[in-house]
Formats: structure tokens, sequence, C-alpha cells
């Protein structure tokens, strides 16, 4: 048969030299094969032993010839062909015969080097590196990898390479940290839609667009830190946010973060016939009492990882409100005429909480996971002692668990949520069934831009709820990939959801709406939802049917 | 609208729904740059001289491209993991499976190329001085033992489904990177349970994939040899 013609040798002595010292020095000499822990053994020639402190360069291959075969051509697998060339024919294929199982090698961390960041800040690189000069750094050591995904993990780096240099001295090496920089400037969330009234017969009626966006620079000015703005724009309607996170504060493990909200935005109020007093409004939104407010403020806060999927978050707020009321408003609730509750102070008031937020989570993956938990525990208190006009609390306690299914990964989904606020929270902060229902668009930046009550598919109470002081959900996805990839888009999966949810303000558990039977006095309702939930570099978005869906016809009071 | 008009109308969609999603339930999850499958491969299927084990030598050393050789040189472990299944011509369910990985980690001092490679019948050691070396040892399969003969009758044709990974993540370790990249400790790029975290996370969990690189190929039907039995030894 034709062999490969023997190339030069281009090995220096000074290689050989090492490689028959390391052999020396770090290996044990043993059999080849580690026979307990071999299922099936192969039927193999012998190890042959080499001298002591005297290894072998020209060791044969005990599973077969180091004799290089043709590229994509198999070796024959006769047993001349596998048998070993001596060193002398084939010098460049020389191989040492180590035969000792699980060498590890170790070296003394003398200095680390990053290379390629042009905008991120060395140190901020380093503030994800748990290694530093003068350490013993075991190359087998899972934690170097993972400190390689860390950095991939903040989404500062399109790639991220590791590798050991030579350092000044034998057994101390540079650790070398390649990195390739990516756009940070990231589309967090996006808001289109219809704003919708509804007619005396229940029937949707678009009024106008809505529209938001919200953007981060993640990595400002290379230092790591988050800074990001947001819009919302409603008819008559506007709100804006600015937040920022740092990491690291201060360079230590804390994490700080601090968010400004300027909201000069209206409700709407009033279930059915609504009568008000406030001559500024006549003839404006003629079926609704107008609520119009202005919220400015802030929040600061700061975090810590408790572990590695639990962390825990501390924040204060402060915020100026600024409401104008209707004198007086009632409307019909149920089938009697009733005061409508506004739950704001009319004029300037001060809002001032302390928040606690526990949580964890163990997703795989934080847009389309498949398996894994993501709770969370957070409670609120308003600070009367700090100035604050509403005294209330607020807890609330959501878990949610997906499962991948065996056939073709399905995933599904479970979610639990429970929350209650007792005292005098504004409308503001209480539970609004729009961000329950996916019938009707959530909030956008604490703003409301839908008029309308819930669909009310179980015919029940819950069509006299707008906000509440309780609110619970219990509800299910089923989710199907369609689409992987690892470019621009990463994955598309279509998905649908069902679930069931209730909001009750505390009025509704101590004067219950007359004219609804007993199991009607429950104000729950049905929820939907289909569509495609897309992850891509720019963003993870969801395009959902709902808010169309949601334009079937709602409120059922004129059939009562 | 009646309550009864408004229930058909939910119904209406739940039905639109569940068409919807009977459909795609038997949609399959289409891969980017998916590409057509390679043409079998060259292998070599021996039965030893006692009929009893099979085995199987192969090469796919194209899955050391010029990045992975790159990346063999730089002081850090590579692996190569090859995973296959002995298939009979027109029957989708194996017969056998065999496995062959191989850990290559430059010694920056020394300047050799460590291996460690793990294969039915063992782990051994063994170090190589050019990336030549490297190759032959661990983008190659060598009498690898692929079927017994309770396995597999002698005579039959086979072909082997193989699928060579470079740095596959173990789920364990990928789990904990997953784990870690939705939380890592003291680091962070938004609030808790905001989108925006997750976002920059799934920007590269995609990437982590399954390895850093995969191919995925199988080799020809064949009726496996038998070896000859050796010479008798002759008596001094």
């Amino acid at each position: 048969m034709n062999r490969p013609a023997p190339r030069l040798v281009e090995l220096s002595m000074r290689r050989l030299a090492a490689a028959s010292l390391l052999l020396a020095t770090s290996f044990r000499h043993e059999t080849a094969f580690a026979q307990a822990a071999a299922p099936t053994p192969l039927e193999a020639p012998p190890p042959r032993q080499p001298p002591a402190g005297a290894p072998r360069v020209d060791a044969p291959d005990t599973w077969g010839t180091t004799e290089p075969p043709e590229r994509g051509v198999p070796a024959p697998p006769d047993a001349a062909a596998r048998r070993e060339p001596p060193p002398s024919s084939q010098p460049s294929e020389l191989e040492l015969d180590t035969a000792a199982a699980e060498p590890r090698v170790r070296y003394t961390l003398e200095a680390i080097e990053v290379r390629g960041n042009r905008r991120t800040r060395s140190r901020v690189v380093m503030r994800y590196v748990p290694f530093k000069p003068g350490d013993v750094i075991d190359v087998d050591d899972t934690e170097v990898e993972l400190t390689r995904y860390r950095l991939l993990g903040t989404g500062f780096f399109r790639d991220v390479q590791f590798s050991l240099r030579k350092g000044g001295s034998r057994g101390r090496v540079v650790l070398v940290i390649d990195v390739v920089e990516r756009n940070t400037i990231i589309v967090n969330d996006l808001w289109m839609g219809l704003s919708a009234d509804a007619d005396k017969r229940g029937n949707a009626r678009p009024l106008t667009a809505y529209a938001g966006v919200d953007v981060a620079e993640t990595n400002l000015a290379g230092t790591g830190i988050t800074l990001g703005g947001a819009v919302g724009l409603a008819q008559d309607q506007l709100a804006l946010r600015v937040r920022f996170l740092d990491p690291a504060f201060l360079g230590g493990r804390w994490m700080a973060s601090g968010m400004l909200l300027f909201n000069d935005a209206k409700d709407f109020f009033g279930n059915a016939d609504v009568l008000w007093d406030d001559p500024s409004q006549l003839n404006q939104v003629p079926d609704y009492a107008v609520v119009a407010y202005k919220r400015f403020g802030g929040t600061l806060g700061i975090g810590r990882d408790l572990s590695v999927p639990t962390q825990l978050w501390l924040n204060y707020r402060l915020e100026a409100i600024d409401a104008s009321l209707p004198r007086a408003a009632s409307h019909i609730r149920g089938l009697d005429r009733e005061p409508i509750l506004f739950d704001i102070l009319p004029g300037r008031s001060v809002l001032s909480t302390a928040r606690a937020y526990l949580q964890h989570d163990t997703r795989d993956h934080p847009f389309l996971p498949t398996r894994g938990w993501l709770a969370s525990v957070s409670g609120e208190v308003g600070l009367t002692p700090l100035g604050s006009d509403y005294a209330y609390q607020r807890l609330d306690v959501a878990a949610s668990r997906w499962w991948e299914l065996p056939w073709k990964r399905h995933v599904v989904r479970l979610e639990l949520f429970g929350g209650a606020i007792s005292g005098d929270a504004p409308f503001f902060e209480q539970y609004y069934v729009g961000d329950y229902s996916d019938f009707l668009p959530g909030r956008v930046l604490g703003m409301n831009v839908d008029r309308r009550p819930p669909p009310n598919f179980l015919d029940n109470s819950i069509v006299e709820v707008r906000y509440g002081h309780y609110a619970a959900k219990v509800g299910g996805e089923y989710r199907i990939p369609l689409y992987r990839g690892t470019r621009s888009v990463y994955g598309i999966d279509f998905f649908g959801s069902a679930g069931l949810y209730g909001v009750a303000h505390r009025r509704d558990l101590t004067d219950p709406p007359r004219g609804y039977s007993r199991l009607q006095l429950i104000p729950v309702d049905l929820t939907a939802n289909l569509g495609f939930r897309m992850d891509t570099s720019a963003g993870g978005f969801a395009f959902a049917f709902s808010n169309v869906l949601g334009f079937i016809p709602v409120r059922n009071e004129a059939n009562r | 609208m009646s309550s009864g008009a408004r229930r058909a109308t939910l119904v209406a969609w739940a039905l639109a729904a569940l068409v919807l999603g009977a459909i795609l339930l038997r949609a399959p999850v289409v891969h980017a740059q998916e590409k057509k499958d390679p043409p079998p491969r060259d292998a070599r299927f021996v039965w030893n001289a006692q009929k009893t084990q099979l085995y199987v030598d192969l090469a796919f050393r194209d899955v050391i491209d010029a990045e992975i050789r790159k990346k063999l040189s730089r002081g850090l472990p590579t692996t190569i993991v090859l995973t296959g299944t002995v298939h009979l011509p027109g029957v989708k369910d194996p017969v056998s499976t065999t496995a062959q990985t191989c850990k290559i980690t430059w010694h920056v001092w020394d300047e050799v190329y460590l291996v460690e490679t793990t294969r039915p019948g063992g782990t051994r050691s063994t170090a190589a001085i050019t990336v030549d070396g490297v190759v032959r040892r661990c983008a190659e399969a060598r009498r690898l033992l692929v079927a017994t003969s309770d396995q597999l009758t002698v005579g039959t044709s086979v072909y082997l489904s193989a699928k060579v990974q470079v740095n596959p993540v173990s789920p364990e370790l990928l789990n904990k990177i997953k784990r870690w990249v939705s939380r890592p400790t003291g680091t962070g790029t938004a609030a808790p349970g905001d989108a925006l975290f997750s976002t920059f996370t799934g920007l590269f969990l995609q990437r982590i994939g399954e390895a850093e690189r995969e191919l995925k190929f199988v080799t020809k039907t064949l009726v496996p040899v038998v070896e000859k039995p050796p010479p008798p030894k002759e008596k001094k």
C-alpha cells in the first residue's frame, strides 16, 4: 500500500528534552488501559512497560497504528498497518506514550492580560474573573470555562477566548483574555396597539393608537453600567422613564439601581351611566369620569446575589403626585348608583415607599425557557413617617415552572400569582385587570391606555372591576419550537396560553354589587393568548393575537 | 351581544387555536444553516479473529478546522467526542453504541500536547509533539469497539451513524452555566425580573448550544471482514 512520505523533522531537541522531562517527572507509568473502568475491554496487545525514568517516544499505539492515513480515508485495519513505525522513519509523528490516567496541569498565575477591549475597561472585565496573580490555576478547573461564560453573559462581548502563555519563569503563566466587543444598545421593550372604548352594547370601539419604546445601553462608556430610557405615548398621555444599573457598586458585590419616572396621564373611571361634576371635562369623554394626574419621582435600590439563582433587592421610592379629580362622580354598579372611588388624593400628594424583592431563578433560558423555576416574593410598605400620604402594604407572590416534554422539545409552563394590598394605595399601585387579561393591553410605563372592562367570559361581577386590592391568577402555556438559529434570530416559538384570574376591590368583598347570584359574585375571568415569541439579537419579542382577540364584544350591562 | 353569543365567539377562537396548534404540533423544528446530509463516509468494519468483537476504523479530521487547530495550542483543554450508533440497513433502531473522547491540553512550558483518550476499554494518556499527532489521535478512530457477537451476527452488513463534537458542554456544566447566566453572582446587566436581562443572556446562550463544533455523518454500509488469526508461534 502507499504510505505518505516521511516529513522533515521540525522538532527541536529542546522540545524533545522538555517532553522527556515532563513524562519522567509528571506521569506515572502504568498500563495503558484502566481495566477497572473498562466495560468491554478491547482485545489489545498488552502494553509494554518502558524502563523506569525513560519514557518511550516510540510507543506503539495499542489501539492501532499511529501512521496517518490519507485525509478522510480510514486506515486499513490489518496488523501491519497498525504497527507503529519507528521514530526515525516518521519523526514528525512522534508521540509520547505517558500511559497515566488524569494528569493534572497546574501553573502559577503571573498576570492576567485583557486584549481586544476597545470600549470596555479592563477593570470591568476583571470584575468577572475570579483569578488573581499568584493563584495556582488548574487548566481542568471548570471555573475557567465558567468565567468565559460569565463574560459572554454580560452581553458586552460577541466572543471571549482564554489562553495561557509562558510567564517569566518556569511554571508561571499569563492568562490572556481575548474579547470581541459587540453592540450593547438593546431594545428592551416595544409597545404598539390600539386603545379602545366600549359602546353601550359591549362592543369594542377602537380609539387611538398608543406606542412606546424602551432602549438601553448596557455598557455605558465601557464601564459595565446600564443606562436606559423609555417613552410611552397615548392620546393626551405621556410617560418617560430613565434607569441605570451598576452591577458592581463601588467595585463591590452589591448592585445599585436607580429610576426616574414621569407620567402625565389620565385614567377613566365608571362602569355604566356615569355622572360627574367637573365642568372642565364636560363633553370631552362623556362615558367616563376622568382623573388627570402627574407623577414624578424615582427609585433607588441596592441588590445582592444571595446565591447563584437567588437575588435580593431593597428599594426606596419617592414620588410627587398631582391629581385632578371630578368634584363628584357616580355610576351604576350592579343595580345601584354608587359614588365612584378614585383611590387617589386630589391635588398634590406624596408617595414614599420601601420595597423588598426576593427572586429565585433557575430557568435555563431567560426568554424561551424550557425548564426551571422563576419565583419571587415582594413586599412594599407606604412610609408615612417619611412623608407618604398613602399608608398601605402590598405583598405579591409569584411562581412559574417550565417543563420540557419528551416529544419534539415542546414546553409547558404553569404560572401562579397571588397578591394583596391593605390600606390606601393609589389606584396606579393597585392590581389592574389589564395586567392579567391578555385581551386588554397592560399598562405602559405605569400609564393606562385602555378604557374597557375585562371581557367577562364567565358572566360575573368581574365586569364591575377595573382596579383591585386583591388579585390571583393561575395559568398555563404550551410552547412549540419552530426555529433555532445562531445569528440575528436565535429562536422562534409558537405559544398558546390560557388562564383564570380574579381581581377584586376591597368594596367587592365588603359591599358586593347587587344583581349577581352567589357564584357570579366571584370576580373572575378567563384569559388566553396565541402568538409567537422571538428571541433575537435586538431583544426578545412576542407577537400575540390577543390584542386583536380583545376586540370581541365586552361589557354586558345592556343585557342585564 | 348576549352572553351565549359571547361564549360562542370564545369557543370559535378556542377551536381556531386548537386547529392551529394541531398543525404546529406536527411541525418540525427548523435549524438555521441546516445542511443536506453529507455523503456516507468510508470506514472499515472488522470482526476479530474469534468473531466476538466488531471494530471500526474511520476518520473525521475535518472536525478540526483552522479555528480548532488554533485552540489546541491555547494551553487550556480541548475535548473531542465521538459518539456512534451501529445500525442494520433499513433499521432505525441501533444495535449497539460506542464512544471515544479525547482531551487535548497544550503544556505551555514543556511544549507538548497531552492527550487523554477514553473509549471502550479504558482511559489512556499520551503526549504528542505536533498538531498532526493530535489530529491522528483524536480525529480518527482506530480499532474502536462498536459491537459484540451478542449484538450482531457475523456476516451482517452494518453502518455507523456518528456525531463528533468539539468541546461539548456536559448537561451538568450547561445547567450550571445557564443558572449562573440567569443570575451571575456579583454581577448583572439589568434588574431582576427584567426582560432587559433576558435579552442579554439570551444572546449567547444559543451560542453555547451543545458544542463549539459538531459534525454528523454516517458511514457506508459494509459487510465487516474477519481478521485472520495470528500465525502459531514456532517452537524453538
